[in-house]
């Protein structure tokens, strides 16, 4: 039986207030690192490459690009939810998706938060 | 640290999920990449004055790394590639990219399987060396215009933070 264990998954814990400051203060700079370190976090999760590194990158330049990546960022969630034993977290692609046009920085919130999940103790 | 056994993650991904979703991103990818060209093409190319739509422009008066892209792709859709080099060269490699992704995209629905010839693009070394250089860029381009002066002219016309502390 494949085991998925969360010693495998990168760590990439902080604060979503945090996501959203350093986003805003380095004029969008810091949100590039953070869209590669969140898709090789979902991408481990996933044990599939769902999202692609370079798309991560691209995304901190273009706007729909961004909002594709929040989609597929969405896609990871069950996943994620099986890994930390949470079922009810379901496909928030369409959620993420909608949240990437309007408010891009509460997605990213969103998803560090999910991602944060993975290293709660318990 | 807990294991998750993969049985629980095989039930997840039941056939018809991942049937879905590979028609869905490809789908959407396609919609977008022609919406953005479709758009760029009935958009005039003389772009200025208008509403900032940017949250950092407008909070803080500073370009983002996509800064002048919308009005660059409104410029390759018109084929004026000079001004659209000006407005923000990354709109070459985005537009590419863009192109690309398309074309895989178009292929991989006719063929029904995903193709692995550009796994490269999954690199996380490759990755990180476009951001680096996409960094550079920026921080290359936001100290080239504060040396201008450009910079805060740009601010106190654009901003909204500015305007609201002007009162205007």
């Amino acid at each position: 039986m494949d085991m998925v264990d969360r010693k495998d998954i990168p760590v990439f814990k902080m604060e979503p207030v945090l996501v959203l400051i350093l986003g805003l203060v380095t004029c969008g700079l810091y949100l590039i690192y953070w869209n590669i370190k969140a898709a090789e976090v979902l991408n481990k999760v996933a044990g599939r490459e769902v999202i692609s590194p370079v798309v991560a990158v691209i995304s901190g330049c273009c706007a729909p690009v961004h909002i594709y990546y929040y989609y597929l960022c969405g896609q990871c969630l069950p996943d994620l939810g099986a890994l930390i034993g949470r079922p009810e977290i379901k496909d928030q692609s369409i959620l993420l998706l909608i949240l990437g046009i309007f408010f891009p920085m509460v997605a990213a919130m969103i998803v560090q938060g999910h991602i944060n999940a993975i290293y709660a103790e318990k | 640290m807990r294991s998750t056994p993969r049985s629980n993650l095989a039930s997840v991904h039941a056939a018809g999920d991942r049937g879905r979703h590979f028609v869905a991103n490809r789908l959407l990818l396609l919609a977008m990449v022609g919406g953005i060209a479709v758009a760029a093409r009935l958009f005039s190319t003389s772009l200025s004055g208008g509403v900032v739509l940017c949250p950092l422009h407008g909070l803080l008066g500073m370009p983002c790394p996509g800064c002048g892209l919308t009005r660059a792709f409104c410029c390759l859709a018109h084929g004026q590639f000079a001004t659209a080099a000006g407005y923000n060269p990354l709109c070459f490699l985005v537009a590419g990219l863009g192109v690309a992704g398309a074309a895989i995209s178009i292929a991989e629905l006719f063929l029904r399987r995903r193709l692995t010839w550009y796994g490269f693009f999954f690199n996380g070394k490759l990755a990180r060396a476009l951001a680096a250089g996409v960094i550079t860029f920026t921080l290359v381009r936001i100290a080239m215009l504060a040396c201008s002066g450009e910079l805060f002219s740009a601010y106190i016309r654009t901003s909204w933070t500015y305007r609201l502390l002007a009162g205007s």
